[in-house]
């Protein structure tokens, strides 16, 4: 069954003016972007990627200046209203569009009604998202006197009063300490398995991604210069796992029966301790260790070592920015 | 659901006057300073100036009272459009209104919803104190629809004039201080449009500036009403509600289709906010 698409964006442009100056910023350059329903995308970089600026194309925020696309079915052109509509957005920080002159609860009743909620369902919703969000308990509070990570625990709530299919989520953790970072990834998570609303985060924090997104696009300077998911940026990635075994009695031949695995790329050995060099690291790691026992080894110490997604951002940006 | 959105805007004014009411009472005595100031002015001047002040009852100091808070008012219903914007772009929630079913124009709705329902208050309370304490002299039987069609239709075209103020903060940028439209309007009424003194003050040859702008005709007409109780068979009266009418509607299709087309600019150039 093909997997149905939330958001599709084909070679998409955008342009900034600046004023008191003829060229413009270039904040996308040829993007194109497929979403799946129900998933957890990120969009990774910098400051100054275009996160931000796909953000607001996707949400019906601003006009691409070329190239073609479509939210939920919708065209981002024509239709750009209607797509405002179907998606929730929440900013960078929590303070945008929360009212410290309303407590928690009355800022919520205040965005149902802008938000055009029925009359029947706030009370019951308003409800709900306090609840889920674990804001019950300061519901009667002032938005300043509750902790930055419920502050934004609120914006999400604002977000979700209405039921739309897509949620962006723009630097959500971004100005939060450890755990209330911590608190809202986690939440980020049940709003897609609860909800099952595709959510479209966007991050600097490459272990943010790694942590909370099935497939991950890496931006940088407009451009995406990848897009998998975590695993297969792995795979591409032309850096092995590492293996690193610390053991009694290294033998020739069980050295020779390792580098005879078509997975092994190196394997060099000193005193005490077996390095190898692998694909494929999670399926064969047993593979290796049978091995090494078969011929009587004694293994003290296992060290695994996977290249993160921060070495593929690393390595893709510094391809993106020599391109 | 518009309205609603609308009003929710409206009653978020009146929250955060409740949690400031100090800023109530300081708009009070800003306005009661600001008329008891040209009141004093008038008074001082009331001798020589009555003269000149047959038609209106030949009273200056209530020429003076009615044309000065009629005047605030409509100055400030001119400035809410663009202030409005301005603060919640500076704020950064421009465009998480922009984002909501009715966005931005629920937003400036509402506020002019509030802030008409609030200066009118303070208007009447201006105006109930002029009279009772002050002794300022108003017609005792004013005509209400000609006076209700002149304020409101004042009030739409100074909304009309912000509307396209406003969209300057789009069209030209003009994301601080003041809006040069509204600015020129202002300028042009203070000098223009008899608020302080008559028109027959200044030079014929410049008479035809002040019949260009809506708030001769307002103030002109809102006096005859309340000063010498003309309705609609004073042939004066008549012609500046039709003119006023004529000036509220052309400013309010003008005012939105500016603001729409400067909000649609946006949307295709820079974007409606500074951040998302």
């Amino acid at each position: 069954m093909a997997i149905e698409k939330a958001i599709e964006l084909q070679n998409i442009f955008k342009r900034y003016k600046i004023k008191n100056s003829k060229s413009p910023f270039v904040a996308l350059d040829d993007v194109s972007l497929s979403i799946n329903k129900g998933e957890i995308f990120g969009l990774l970089g910098s400051n100054g990627a275009g996160k931000t600026t796909i953000i607001k194309i996707m949400a019906g925020l601003l006009e691409a200046d070329s190239g073609s696309g479509s939210v939920l079915g919708h065209d981002i052109y024509k239709e750009h209203k209607t797509i405002r509509s179907m998606v929730s957005l929440v900013a960078p920080t929590a303070d945008v569009g929360t009212d410290n002159n309303l407590t928690v609860r009355q800022n919520l009743e205040f965005w149902a009604v802008v938000y055009a909620l029925e009359a029947k369902q706030r009370v019951a919703r308003i409800n709900e998202m306090l609840d889920f969000l674990d804001l019950r308990q300061y519901e009667h509070h002032w938005p300043m006197s509750i902790s930055a990570g419920n502050r934004q625990k609120l914006a999400i709530a604002r977000s979700l009063l209405v039921e739309n299919p897509i949620i962006f989520l723009d630097e959500p953790t971004v100005k939060l300490d450890a755990k209330s970072a911590d608190a809202v990834r986690e939440l980020v998570g049940r709003i897609n398995r609860e909800f099952g609303i595709t959510v479209i985060l966007t991050t600097h924090y490459i272990f943010e991604a790694e942590e909370l997104c099935e497939r991950v696009a890496i931006m940088h300077k407009g451009k995406i210069i990848s897009c998998d998911t975590v695993a297969n940026l792995r795979k591409n990635l032309q850096k092995y796992d590492e293996l690193t075994i610390t053991c009694k009695d290294i033998s020739k031949e069980a050295i020779d029966g390792i580098k005879a695995f078509p997975y092994v790329i190196t394997c060099d050995y000193g005193a005490n301790t077996i390095r190898i060099q692998m694909t494929n690291l999670h399926e064969k790691l047993l593979e290796i260790i049978k091995a090494l026992r078969k011929h009587g080894i004694e293994i003290t110490e296992i060290a695994t070592n996977q290249p993160s997604l921060e070495d593929i951002y690393v390595e893709k940006i510094g391809a993106g920015g020599s391109q | 659901m518009f309205l609603k959105s609308a009003l929710s805007f409206a009653r978020l004014e009146y929250r955060t006057l409740r949690f400031y009411p100090s800023s109530f009472f300081l708009a009070i005595v800003q306005s009661f300073v600001t008329t008891g100031m040209w009141f004093f002015v008038s008074l001082f001047l009331k001798d020589y100036a009555d003269k000149s002040l047959a038609s209106y009852g030949g009273d200056f100091v209530s020429y003076m009272v009615i044309g000065v808070v009629f005047f605030q008012n409509a100055a400030i219903i001119m400035t809410l459009p663009y202030q409005s914007i301005n603060t919640a772009y500076w704020d950064k929630r421009l465009e998480v209104y922009n984002s909501s079913s009715y966005g931005i124009w629920a937003f400036i709705t509402g506020r002019f919803i509030w802030t008409s329902l609030y200066q009118f208050l303070i208007q009447v309370g201006v105006l109930t104190f002029a009279v009772l304490i002050a002794g300022v002299n108003i017609n005792t039987s004013i005509p209400m629809i000609p006076l209700l069609l002149f304020y409101l239709s004042f009030i739409f075209t100074c909304l009309g004039f912000g509307l396209i103020g406003a969209s300057n903060i789009f069209n030209l940028e003009v994301k601080q201080g003041r809006e040069p439209f509204t600015w020129l309007v202002d300028v042009l009424a203070r000098i223009f449009s008899g608020i302080y003194y008559p028109l027959a003050v200044l030079p014929a040859s410049i008479h035809f500036v002040s019949r260009l702008i809506p708030h001769t005709y307002a103030l002109e007409g809102i006096r005859l009403v309340m000063l010498s109780g003309y309705g609609f068979e004073n042939r004066i009266v008549l012609n500046n509600t039709l003119i006023m009418l004529g000036f509220a509607i052309i400013s309010m299709i003008l005012g939105i289709y500016s603001l729409q087309s400067a909000l649609d600019k946006a949307y295709k150039g820079n974007g409606v906010g500074m951040v998302v």
